[in-house]
């Protein structure tokens, strides 16, 4: 609950991002380097002047949003590929799961390096790259929980019926697996934030002079001897952003466990 | 022996399910090149034939076939040999589309009603999913019919939006004839349909059953290990041992008379309350 409330606290601070910021998080003020906080400027400023607090809420919707693209980028090619192939198995099956075995093995920060490459920076690029590579992390689990709902007696009672295997999909499958997908989906969730994050250190995520967590926690590191607690904060927020997606979905995989006990199967 | 005099509904002339020579090879184990090392026969040659509207019950012991040739007639498992008769098709020529426009004539009752209904849909998609499927039915006529399935089953018609798991056991059998008969079958195979259900509960699902087959002249096949069941309920009994059909008989011959050894094993082995004294 607390995780859920920090989430939706988190939203609600990306939403009203323009009226809520202290300060420009564009504005430098090349006399007030580095800073330490103070009553104007709550978290301090960075070594080019400016507010860190009002970089880290300008930076709060492109944070959370980064990680939601992959993780969309990585359903909408998982979660298909995996319920055909754990469904009908055979050649298909076969392939596919070749395929994802073979995207396990692509390391997604050189990846993202190589669109960034080729298709020069961009936060939406490189995401989509990375959800090109969440995508056999989702196709994995949902193949093996669609191997496990095929064998169950409602699957064959629904073909008794006459209902054709598309629709067996739609209607059975698709709603017995929700709850594992959402799971895996928060999971990757965090793993987005923290890949965005460290691509954004880097220098190949998000461009200046936009912020986002990793590019303030970057910033930090140029100053960090004279100001070392300018890099706490945006760790401290990446921290608990990671933390409450993990938690969220602790909490829904609890939740659903309760169910499957009480489906008895 | 309550309710077991109403078989004025038969009509011997014409077999609505002729089951000839079914076989099912399972492979159990195979070797390094993935081809078959050992293999279990759990049907052997079995043939037989259900009237309309009679009651057909199928005994034997664990591992005896019997859900196995209920999943033969049904097509859930492909026979290695023989064919299906429904209503004079032939099921095991039919291609997919077919077999599911076909389907809707012969529905299954399974054992463990906690396992055969989807937790996650409402009880009117769940039971009126045969009348989407076969009638295309609109929205608006789905929640009468399914109310009025419900009330023929005697569930309580304004569970509509209701999820399974809000049942008891008896109910979601309830539940799973309801959905069977929304379908408007000739045949209902019930496999062990009642067997997991407490005593109280399995007389109601049984005279349930009974009524259904005497107000929809319905032909059942009764699969169970429950002699005592049978002999309540059946009008022809056929007797699996290790796969094959060893002894067919109408039910008062059969229980007065068996021929052949394993049945007469089978009877023996009924407890039944009084005899030991």
């Amino acid at each position: 609950m607390v995780a859920l409330g920090l989430l939706a606290l988190l939203l609600l601070v990306a939403l009203v991002a323009d009226w809520i910021m202290p300060h420009d998080p564009n504005a430098q003020d090349l006399l007030g380097q580095n800073a330490p906080p103070s009553a104007t400027h709550p978290l301090g400023t960075d070594d080019l002047g400016r507010d860190i607090l009002s970089r880290l809420i300008d930076g709060t919707g492109v944070t959370l949003l980064a990680p939601f693209i992959a993780v969309g980028v990585g359903v909408l090619i998982g979660l298909p590929v995996g319920m055909l192939a754990g469904y009908f198995r055979g050649i298909f099956d076969w392939l596919s799961t070749r395929v994802a075995d073979a995207l396990f093995a692509v390391p997604g920060i050189l990846l993202a390096m190589a669109i960034v490459a080729i298709r020069g920076p961009s936060t939406v690029n490189v995401m989509i790259g990375v959800g090109v590579l969440f995508a056999p992390r989702v196709f994995r689990v949902i193949r093996a929980e669609v191997l496990a709902i095929r064998q169950a007696t409602f699957v064959d009672a629904a073909r008794t019926i006459g209902a054709s295997p598309m629709r067996i999909l739609r209607n059975n499958i698709l709603p017995n697996t929700a709850g594992t997908l959402i799971v895996q989906c928060t999971v990757l969730l965090g793993m987005g934030v923290l890949i965005e994050a460290a691509l954004s250190f880097f220098g190949i995520g998000v461009q200046p002079p936009q912020a986002s967590w990793g590019v303030v926690l970057r910033r930090s590191f140029d100053s960090l001897t004279e100001a070392p607690m300018q890099s706490i904060y945006p760790g401290i927020a990446i921290t608990l952003l990671v933390l409450a997606f993990m938690y969220v979905g602790d909490g829904i995989r609890e939740s659903i466990g309760k169910e499957h006990r009480e489906a008895g199967w | 022996m309550p309710e077991s005099d109403i078989s004025g509904v038969q009509d011997v002339t014409s077999p609505r399910v002729v089951a000839e020579n079914l076989t099912k090879v399972f492979v159990t184990k195979r070797n390094a090149f993935g081809l078959p090392a050992r293999r279990l026969t759990a049907v052997r040659g079995v043939s037989f034939e259900l009237r309309q509207g009679e009651i057909y019950a199928l005994v034997g012991g664990s591992g005896s076939g019997k859900s196995t040739v209920a999943r033969l007639l049904t097509r859930l498992e492909k026979s290695d040999t023989g064919r299906v008769l429904v209503n004079g098709t032939d099921w095991t020529l039919l291609r997919r589309s077919a077999l599911q426009k076909q389907r809707r004539a012969m529905q299954m009752v399974f054992q463990n009603p906690y396992a055969s209904l989807d937790p996650t849909s409402m009880v009117v998609h769940l039971v009126g999913e045969p009348m989407i499927i076969h009638e295309k039915l609109a929205r608006r006529d789905l929640d009468a019919r399914v109310r009025a399935l419900l009330d023929d089953v005697g569930l309580p018609s304004d569970s509509l939006h209701k999820y399974p798991h809000e049942f008891s056991g008896g109910q979601r059998q309830r539940l799973a004839i309801a959905r069977a008969l929304a379908a408007d079958p000739d045949v209902i195979i019930a496999d062990e349909a009642v067997s997991a259900l407490d005593v109280s509960s399995q007389a109601k699902v049984l005279n349930l059953l009974l009524r259904l087959r005497r107000e929809r002249s319905l032909t059942i096949l009764f699969i169970t290990h429950d002699l005592g069941v049978v002999r309540q309920v059946a009008d022809r009994i056929g007797v699996l041992s290790e796969g094959e059909l060893v002894e067919e008989a109408q039910a008062d011959a059969l229980f007065d008379e068996p021929t052949h050894e394993y049945t007469r094993t089978l009877l023996r082995s009924v407890p039944i309350m009084g005899r030991w004294r």
